[in-house]
């Protein structure tokens, strides 16, 4: 069998990590609800609580559901910085010492990836989550302090 | 023990630790007609206590020592319907083990401004008594605050009701509390779960104000009126009208963490004399974290109880510095080195406490 050279090992083994590293920089995070959900627009203000659980009910009275998605995941990086302002240690303190507080009895619900966390909002009527923006599918985004995903300024932009 | 045991019996129900990650099967049939599931968490401090100097004659030896080891459980009984109950063994300073329901409520969430909890809860007082209380892993210290102690000036359960809720008014966010309970035993000893000794209830309001344009920072106050039922002393043949209110600010922002509390109380006994007793307390504490592990602070505890008050009878004036670090070399796990000196009732008293406190 022929050993490929140092040179092709290099190059086989550095472009699908700057693959990633692109599509990480590239990345705008969408925030989604399900069809039946009548808002359409939140402030980033609003979506900061919804996302520490400190708004847990819709304008309409129904019980918000947050998902979240797993360690790791470049959306939840984005997250992670532009609206929890945390590291993902200190973000499960804040979920435990919610629990601790009673106001939580659980940590949120937490899928793998974009698609099943679209898979999920797109079944349940009071979800909100967030997913790669270039990944929507069957579920309503929501515009935050009035942007859509991939308009100039949109907050949740990884750029 | 009994309680603890039967948990401990049923593990089929707990969940692991930490966020449940991966949890696709669930991910399309939400909160079917399944039975509730038990969340189960734990938490324990093991310390290392050196004096040098102390005030009183009672535990001065240099000793290693136990924390509480606390059950925390919670479950979601429905969309709206939550129960929580924290368990609590812990070992008085003769060893002799005690065993505790510190907590155990329901909570109907009704809306995000009002929400409804019955039970055992943490008093609604200032800022330390609900956010940390038992679980030594929450807080920065490894100490309490002077005022916060168990079986200290404040009264920091509460047996009843309590509504509570949150509203966004503008630019501010404001919480408030309004709760009515049971209120003072005989002594500070005593928790009413089951009994008030009269029929008068304590009753307690909070609200705190959290401006938008500060993130992080919250200010807030509360009133807590009861009356203190007649003890078995001579001493204690009256019953004791009690008014106690305080303010509390605290910003908690990226690596910074300032936390101030101040209370005031009076005692009036309800006696022809009508004899009136004042105390206060207070604490600031500061606490900067570096590179996400380590955490030095500092802390300030005053208290002061006017002689003679036949209710609160421990010691009287105390001042103390607090300076210490914590480490987490891990996140479920914090190292705490703290040195505290001060003065109680004009004698000196020194310090050093080592800790590790640890969530399961």
């Amino acid at each position: 069998m022929k050993i490929p050279n140092r040179s092709a090992v290099l190059f086989a083994l550095l472009v699908p990590l700057a693959s990633a590293s692109n599509a990480a920089i590239g990345l705008d995070v969408a925030i989604i609800v399900n069809t039946a959900n009548p808002t359409t627009s939140i402030s980033s203000r609003e979506l900061e609580k919804i996302l520490k659980q400190d708004k847990q009910n819709w304008e309409d009275g129904k019980k918000i559901l947050l998902v979240l998605q797993e360690t790791g995941t470049a959306e939840k990086e984005v997250v992670l910085n532009k609206v929890y302002k945390m590291q993902e240690a200190e973000l499960k303190k804040f979920w435990l010492s919610k629990m601790f507080r009673g106001e939580i009895a659980s940590f949120p619900k937490t899928l793998s990836s974009s698609g099943s966390v679209s898979q999920f909002v797109g079944k349940v009527p009071n979800a909100i989550g967030f997913v790669d923006a270039s990944l929507v599918s069957g579920v309503k985004v929501v515009k935050v302090d009035g942007k859509l995903p991939g308009e100039a300024g949109y907050p949740l932009a990884s750029k | 023990m009994i309680v603890f045991s039967a948990v401990l019996l049923v593990p089929s129900l707990a969940t692991a630790q930490g966020a449940p990650e991966g949890d696709e099967a669930e991910a399309v049939t939400p909160s079917g007609s399944a039975p509730p599931r038990l969340v189960i968490k734990g938490f324990g401090d093991v310390n290392f206590r050196l004096f040098r100097e102390k005030a009183t004659n009672d535990d001065t030896r240099n000793s290693f020592f136990l924390g509480q080891i606390d059950l925390f459980l919670t479950s979601q009984l429905a969309e709206r319907v939550s129960v929580l109950a924290e368990l609590v063994a812990k070992f008085r300073t003769n060893n002799d083990p005690f065993y505790d329901v510190d907590r155990i409520h329901i909570t109907y969430h009704l809306s995000d401004t009002a929400n409804i909890r019955l039970g055992k809860m943490h008093a609604a007082l200032g800022y330390w008594n609900q956010t940390y209380h038992h679980g030594a892993w929450f807080q920065t210290t490894a100490a309490r605050p002077e005022i916060y102690l168990f079986n200290g000036i404040l009264p920091i359960h509460l047996i009843g009701i309590e509504l509570y809720g949150t509203k966004a008014l503008g630019p501010v966010d404001i919480d408030y509390t309004v709760s009515a309970g049971n209120g003072r035993g005989k002594t500070l000893a005593d928790t009413t779960n089951v009994s008030d000794f009269n029929n008068a209830k304590a009753v307690n309001v909070l609200a705190s104000i959290a401006p938008a344009a500060i993130p992080g920072f919250k200010i807030g106050g509360d009133l807590w009126l009861d009356t203190i039922p007649p003890g078995d002393t001579a001493s204690r043949v009256d019953s004791i009208r009690e008014r106690l209110w305080g303010v509390h600010a605290v910003y908690l922002n990226g690596p910074v963490e300032l936390l101030a509390e101040y209370f005031e109380m009076n005692h009036v006994v309800k006696s022809a004399a009508r004899p009136s007793y004042d105390a206060q307390g207070a604490y600031a504490q500061a606490a900067y974290q570096i590179a996400t592990e380590w955490k030095p602070y500092y802390r300030f505890d005053y208290q002061n109880v006017e002689s003679g008050n036949p209710y609160l009878t421990a010691p009287g004036r105390l001042q103390r510095h607090t300076l210490g670090v914590r480490w987490d070399p891990f996140t479920w796990n914090g190292l705490k080195l703290e040195l505290s000196a001060g003065r109680r009732d004009g004698h000196n008293e020194r310090a050093l406490l080592a800790q590790t406190a640890f969530t399961f």
